[in-house]
């Protein structure tokens, strides 16, 4: 009995799922490749589904952040008072938003609260981007030469007043953007691509299994 | 009036916020804090609202029996949620393997057809002046091809393959996306700089603005 | 025992008094010498009581080796060792003492084998012979158990390697070579005293100053890191000035400089062309992939081809991979609808939010081919075109693969200058034409809008850009001049 018990068990945790992940996946392939009434159905249901999943994900990772720091304001750890003001906002967004995201709170606070703090934060980086500049791009060989001079062509090129210094100046820009640096990034994406079809490939095979805990893949 | 004090708000929390070129100081991480409290509220509303509701309620609710096999997603929905506790996190093992197992087809196709093939493709244009369009372009055409080729080699043959035959021929061509790389994170960087400035830009029209009214 | 080098043929090290011998003689074989001459010359009576003490000892021990041998030397033993008794023990010493300076590879001559060497070992082979070891009796259990020869089991062959020719293991197969730099016996070579280099010698009378130095108190030296980091801050702060006062005086002078200086790049233009090109009524899929975070440089995009849009005729379907791109998108529609005379809604259709994974823009296209999605489309080929404002490479790329690969949308993008290098291979891709058109930044905007004739916040805020981009180029100019001038400096000075 106990031994059918922890076959049911193993099979729970680690044989279903990788029977499901490499059953729905070649069907998802297939259905990406090839054009059939029933396959494309099934696909197309699949989908849905794994936006529904994913949505739960997000969900779980949310709550997952409101917990950790209410957990902080119980245990009074360091800065459980910030915390509190972030459970209290993030509160009061989702009870306005019970009738919708369009709903007049949510709608003003994301306007006026949320928008602007972002907005502020991602400009500052332009302040810290520019003391780097100037620690950092320092020529001190001819690597760095070629990096600077990039930079700095493009830096100019972009603008009217690169033009305003000659007509070369934007003419070499494009150059740089659309020769070496798009050579370089060609690169990178077919050498991401490479790599992108080998993981896909071993957790369609059962080789790779990052469904399963720690735990469960030693089994 | 509530306008006003709408600009007030927005004005000193991105005040609040540039405190932080001064010194790290408790108003900025308060600002901090909203930010993340606020986003986190906000997309739990917009996921419960855009996703779940038309994706799966709505069918559920609108006819369970003929759109039964939403269970499907609503049963694997539920058991991910479990991953929240350790000790019963096995029950979630089987949406993961969905998830993956979706999301790996669809990245092998996409990586295939989207990226891997069409960038190969791209680089296997026309080195002829005449089909090209011109000497300007073919020239431009072969670089591309050679600095691509260089930047592969780079990158699969920094370890290994000193020896044997080709292996100058390796060394050169990393040698070359070696450069080709140089180059091409100088362009990063510069468009990087180039971003983040046009975001401020955009603050300080804000700033000076809506709050301040000195700019129209 | 202190290492120090000798010429050959002295017997007592100069510096720690220890005995020398010839390399290639064992210790044990030499006998404690006389003293030296030196002591010997200065005798008092304890002296000389000390060296015949002295050498009484050393004689003492001999004397009992000698006895020993002598105890022995009876006559009854082999050949070998009577010819050892023979040989006079004291003569060692003054063997020792007077050796030779050895030649490379040359043998000192008690390890010379005696000339009559090989009449020994045949002498000794014929005494084992003629006494003629009896053979053993072996009981019948025991020869019983004697192993069976087994077939396939070689007998040990005669043992590989050449035979040895000379020295006490003549005529023996198998044995290890001397290793040649055990054999060689090494000549001491004087070594020529190192003289420190003058920047050797500076750099150790710095290091004693600074040794000899007294302790600074650790007041001072907190001090001086105040300062040092109230510098290194104002530094910075003078940084932040400059780079607020060239973003902020442009905007707040209105200047409108560029709006005449402007070029307008090869893919903002072939974006407009794409849009111009568009049919009435045509159906568009607007993407709104960002966020608040890059929102400057995303919603002028977005302001100025959605107004393009409208003014085509054509029907927007417009959704978002992020979760505030939805509401974002939202604010720019209604605004650009409403200038256009549409009601909230009308002429345009938001879907949201769907999730911004591989599954989110395939099940979009999908879903449109499926009832109740959209009234405007019966499926993906119904799509005219597909506009993407990818706030980051990622957004960019799931369309590429998931929608415009495998159904061949046309596809022209927006993107934030961070993601313009990850898109342009996209764009210049002239065998399959996978972008149309490629829009940048806050840059891009402007372009469009010079190219659509309605001047806006994106061309306004174009002055500023390029004061600033000026400014940091003469950041990073200042910044490499200061570093090499202090190189110059350290250089002259070091």
């Amino acid at each position: 009995m106990r031994r059918i018990g922890r076959a049911v068990s193993v099979g729970l945790r680690r044989s279903l799922p990788m029977a499901m992940a490499m059953a729905i996946g070649s069907l998802m392939l297939l259905d990406f490749f090839f054009d059939e009434a029933h396959i494309n159905a099934l696909g197309g249901f699949f989908l849905e589904s794994t936006v529904i999943i994913v949505a739960f994900a997000l969900l779980l990772g949310l709550l997952n952040v409101l917990t950790v720091h209410l957990r902080r304001i119980i245990k009074r750890e360091g800065g459980w008072i910030y915390s509190i003001a972030l459970v209290s906002i993030a509160l009061i967004v989702i009870i306005a938003g019970i009738p919708g995201p369009e709903s007049a709170g949510v709608t003003w606070i994301f306007d006026h609260i949320q928008f602007p703090l972002q907005a502020a934060t991602f400009s500052l980086l332009a302040f810290f981007v520019a003391t780097a500049a100037y620690r950092g791009l320092r020529v001190r060989s001819l690597e760095a030469l070629a990096f600077v001079l990039t930079a700095v062509i493009v830096l100019i090129g972009q603008v009217p007043v690169g033009r305003y210094l000659g007509e070369f100046v934007p003419a070499l820009k494009d150059w740089i953007l659309n020769v070496p640096s798009t050579a370089g990034v060609r690169g990178i994406i077919i050498g991401v691509a490479l790599g992108t079809i080998a993981t896909g490939v071993r957790v369609l095979m059962g080789f790779d299994r990052p469904y399963t805990s720690e735990r469960d893949s030693t089994q | 009036m509530s306008e006003v004090f709408a600009v007030w708000i927005a004005a000193i929390l991105t005040l609040m916020v540039y405190s932080y070129l001064l010194a790290d100081n408790p108003l900025y991480r308060l600002a901090q804090h909203l930010f993340v409290g606020s986003s986190v509220g906000y997309a739990v509303v917009v996921v419960v609202h855009n996703v779940l509701r038309p994706w799966l309620f709505a069918p559920l609710l609108e006819d369970a029996t003929a759109n039964w096999p939403y269970f499907l997603p609503l049963l694997l929905g539920l058991l991910l949620l479990t991953k929240a506790r350790g000790s019963s996190a096995w029950l979630g093992n089987s949406s993961l393997a969905f998830l993956f197992g979706v999301g790996a087809a669809l990245a092998i196709g996409g990586a295939l057809l989207g990226s891997f093939l069409p960038q190969i493709q791209a680089s296997w244009v026309s080195v002829l002046p005449g089909s090209a369009g011109g000497g300007p372009a073919a020239a431009n055409n072969i670089l591309l091809a050679l600095g691509t080729i260089g930047t592969l080699s780079y990158f699969y043959f920094t370890m290994g393959v000193r020896k044997g035959p080709g292996s100058g021929f390796v060394r050169v061509s990393s040698t070359v996306g070696r450069w080709v790389l140089l180059i091409t994170f100088g362009a990063i960087f510069g468009n990087r700089v180039m971003a983040y400035v046009s975001l401020l830009i955009e603050r300080i029209y804000f700033l000076l603005g809506d709050w301040l009214g000195l700019v129209g | 025992m202190c290492d120090t080098p000798h010429p050959a043929g002295i017997t007592e090290c100069t510096q720690c008094g220890a005995r020398l011998l010839p390399l290639g003689v064992s210790p044990s074989e030499v006998p404690l010498e006389p003293l030296r001459p030196a002591e010997q010359s200065t005798p008092s009576r304890e002296d000389e009581g000390a060296v015949v003490e002295e050498s009484d000892l050393g004689e003492g021990e001999i004397g009992e080796d000698v006895g020993v041998a002598e105890k022995v030397g009876d006559g009854t033993g082999p050949p070998w060792l009577r010819k050892l008794e023979a040989t006079p023990v004291g003569g060692l010493a003054e063997e020792a003492a007077g050796a030779e300076k050895l030649e490379r590879g040359e043998l000192p001559d008690w390890l010379e084998l005696p000339p009559d060497f090989d009449e020994m070992l045949s002498e000794a082979a014929l005494i084992a012979d003629e006494e003629g070891v009896a053979a053993a009796q072996i009981p019948p259990w025991l020869e019983a158990l004697r192993p069976e020869p087994e077939e396939g089991v070689e007998e040990p062959a005669q043992a590989a390697g050449p035979t040895e020719a000379a020295g006490l293991l003549r005529g023996i197969r198998g044995t290890l070579g001397i290793e040649p730099i055990l054999a060689i016996s090494r000549r001491s070579v004087p070594v020529e005293p190192v003289a420190p280099s003058t920047a050797a010698q500076e750099r150790a009378e710095l290091f004693g100053a600074v040794v000899r130095e007294p302790a600074r108190p650790g007041v001072m030296i907190a001090q001086r890191r105040r300062v040092e980091t109230l510098a290194a801050s104002s530094a910075r702060w003078m940084m932040y000035l400059i780079l607020a006062a060239a973003a902020v005086v442009p905007i707040l002078l209105g200047s409108r400089w560029s709006e005449t200086n402007m070029t307008v790049t090869g893919g903002t233009t072939a974006m407009y062309e794409a849009i111009e090109g568009l049919p009435q009524g045509a159906v568009v899929l607007v993407s709104h992939d960002y966020d608040p975070g890059v929102a400057g440089e995303m919603i002028p995009q977005a302001r100025v081809v959605l107004n393009h849009l409208l003014e085509r005729g054509a029907q927007v379907i417009s959704v978002s991979l992020t979760p505030e791109g939805a509401r974002l998108s939202r604010r720019v529609l209604d605004e650009v609808g409403a200038s256009h005379g549409y009601a909230e809604g009308e002429g345009y259709q938001t879907l949201g939010y769907v999730v911004g994974v591989e599954a989110g823009p395939r099940a979009v296209v999908e879903a449109l081919a499926t009832a109740g999605w959209s009234d405007l489309v019966g499926g993906a080929e119904d799509i005219a075109l597909i506009v993407e404002f990818a706030g980051a490479p990622e957004y960019l790329r799931l369309w590429l693969e998931q929608v415009q690969g495998p159904y061949g949308i046309p596809m022209v993008a927006g993107v934030s200058a961070t993601a313009d290098p990850f898109a342009r291979p996209y764009y210049r891709n002239e065998a399959s034409r996978q972008l149309m058109g490629l829009m940048t930044g806050l840059v891009g905007a402007a372009e469009y809008e010079l190219l659509s004739g309605e001047a806006g916040p994106a061309l306004a805020g174009m002055d500023s850009q390029s004061v600033v981009h000026v400014a940091i180029v003469l950041l990073i100019l200042v910044g490499n001049v200061a570093y090499f001038g202090g190189r110059l400096r350290g250089r002259k000075s070091g």
